[in-house]
């Protein structure tokens, strides 16, 4: 699995130069910010056992702060991110406590999570003076960074790929480090027994905030760039078949393993634009796809993939 | 070392424990016997803090605790070892033990206690990278214990580890309890199997619908005619 994960990076890493089609590298860059997202739920859901509605949220809040500092306040797009990474985290750590002090679980706290996350969406819908309600905002400034040669704007499809592609990769890399920690061994006993776990000492709320905080303020990264490339910011940032989309990219990739939502966001985002058909037949099909990968393979593609090779 | 009295718990309207009062010394093996439904497991959820107690009081080391957390109860050294065998079945034996000792601010250098513990059950040695779940009844509740030993105890309170256990292994499992008593740790014991509990405690505490009933000397309670006749089928 390694060296799949490897040879992967490498080969996404050396793509532009083969790969012209502007249009292709657009999927991929979107399927990379997919990707990232799919990640940073998964240690919510996949690794603490807490099905999150809150996450389209989190993105969206934090693309709208970043957007409103940027053209409104004409901010520095990268001094603009920590803003909006600290108002995710207040709300996050606001509704993880009402959330876990109650002891909300499973469907009740994804049905709370979303109330809360419909809540930010009514106010982003509303707000006209400051979030333009439903029309959105148009960004029209692009990030630049700072090179020897002066400062370079990153407009071109291929540094917004690279670009991306290392979001996606700190974001990897960020899970990775938790989970290889004690915070992930207390995740797993949460997940799997939260009793339990109380009974050996581990602070259960201490742990499920950590980790949902951890988990939103990465989608806030996420939703920082993502209007910066699309173009704009809308209220549907916000919405639950977003939420949903990236549930979908969790599963089909593979829950208990982090490079399964990586695998799972990259076919679902490319999978619309390869299925050439009218647009209610593309999503009927897309959502029978789905249905099927569920039921046949309830581990994902990595639980397929990992254990074909366990049989040979 | 540990000292309860008046203890009141409820689930709903339900009364559940009326009243319990018991008390344990440093090194001491004491058993608490009573049939299903007695009280047992919530007596034992209760002492580390999973559930609240409605009134009473529970002192640990001089310390009345019925205020702090399980957390806290745990780093204080009092561990339970829960009821139906309760290990993470999906992670190795390894990582089973290291879970136990989490709260250790030495965490990360747990050798000598891995030691210490393959030494008293060399199966587990065996299994090490085995998945939990998939040991025998008898082998993921010594896993179970060992986990508890692995958070270094002052007081081990294990709920009913014989339970759906062969007969040989809950001799064995008695064998054990009684060495780790030897080795200083002190015990509660709470068990349905007042054979296996009688013959590994020092005293006894008989519990019979939230009630204490009897209690006294582990060897003369296993003599009196109410424990012969309802616990020993004799």
């Amino acid at each position: 699995m390694k060296y799949a994960i490897a040879v992967g990076l490498l080969l996404a890493l050396v793509a532009p130069a083969v790969v012209h089609s502007d249009s292709i590298l657009a999927i991929a860059i979107y399927g990379f910010m997919a990707a990232s997202l799919a990640v940073s739920f998964n240690l919510i859901f996949g690794f603490t056992g807490q099905l999150s509605m809150f996450h389209a949220a989190s993105f969206g809040v934090s693309a709208y702060v970043v957007t409103i500092l940027v053209t409104t306040f004409k901010w520095n797009f990268w001094l603009a991110i920590i803003p909006a990474l600290v108002v995710v985290m207040i709300l996050s750590l606001i509704v993880g406590t009402i959330c876990f002090r109650f002891k909300l679980k499973e469907f009740y706290f994804a049905v709370v999570t979303m109330a809360f996350s419909e809540v930010l969406r009514l106010i982003t819908l509303n707000w006209n003076s400051v979030t333009n309600g439903s029309l959105g905002i148009t960004v029209v400034d692009k990030p630049s960074i700072w090179t020897p040669s002066g400062s370079f704007a990153i407009s071109s499809g291929v540094s917004w790929y690279y670009l991306t592609l290392a979001l996606l990769v700190i974001v990897y890399i960020i899970c990775h480090r938790i989970l290889a920690s004690w915070i992930g061994r207390c995740l797993a006993a949460i997940r799997l027994n939260d009793q339990l776990g109380e009974t050996l000492g581990i602070d259960v709320f201490k742990y499920k905030l950590l980790s949902f905080a951890i988990g939103s303020v990465l989608a806030g990264l996420v939703g920082a760039f993502y209007g910066f490339y699309s173009g704009f910011v809308e209220p549907h940032y916000f919405s639950i078949p977003l939420g949903l989309d990236i549930i979908a990219m969790v599963l089909l990739g593979g829950v208990n393993s982090l490079i399964g939502p990586v695998i799972g966001a990259l076919v679902l985002t490319a999978l619309p634009h390869v299925i050439e058909l009218s647009a209610e037949l593309r999503i009927a099909l897309y959502g029978s796809i789905l249905i099927f990968v569920i039921l046949v393979m309830p581990k994902g593609i990595v639980g397929l993939l990992t254990s074909r090779k366990h049989a040979a | 070392m540990l000292d309860v009295s008046n203890l009141n718990v409820s689930y709903g309207k339900q009364k559940v424990l009326r009243d319990v009062a018991f008390r344990l010394d440093k090194g001491e093996v004491v058993t608490l016997i009573g049939s299903n439904a007695a009280g047992k497991s919530t007596t034992l959820r209760t002492l580390v803090g999973l559930k609240k107690p409605e009134s009473g009081s529970i002192k640990f080391d001089g310390r009345d605790v019925v205020a702090s957390s399980t957390v806290d109860r745990v780093k204080a050294g009092l561990v339970l070892v829960p009821e139906g065998r309760q290990i993470f079945p999906r992670l190795t034996v390894y990582e089973n033990l290291l879970m136990g000792a989490y709260h250790r601010a030495d965490r990360d250098d747990t050798g000598d206690d891995l030691e210490r513990i393959f030494a008293l059950f060399p199966r587990l040695r065996e299994r090490r990278d085995q998945r939990a779940g998939s040991m025998s009844g008898g082998e993921q509740q010594m896993l179970a214990i060992g986990r508890g030993l692995m958070s270094r105890p002052t007081l081990m309170l294990l709920d009913e580890p014989t339970l759906g256990l062969a007969p040989i292994v809950i001799e064995e499992l008695g064998q054990i309890v009684r060495n780790l008593a030897r080795d200083g740790l002190t015990i509660l014991l709470a068990e349905q199997n007042a054979v296996m509990a009688l013959g590994c405690a020092d005293r006894a505490y008989v519990l019979q619908s939230g009630k204490i009933v009897t209690s006294g000397n582990a060897k003369d309670l296993s003599e009196t005619a109410e424990v012969k006749q309802m616990y020993l089928g004799a």
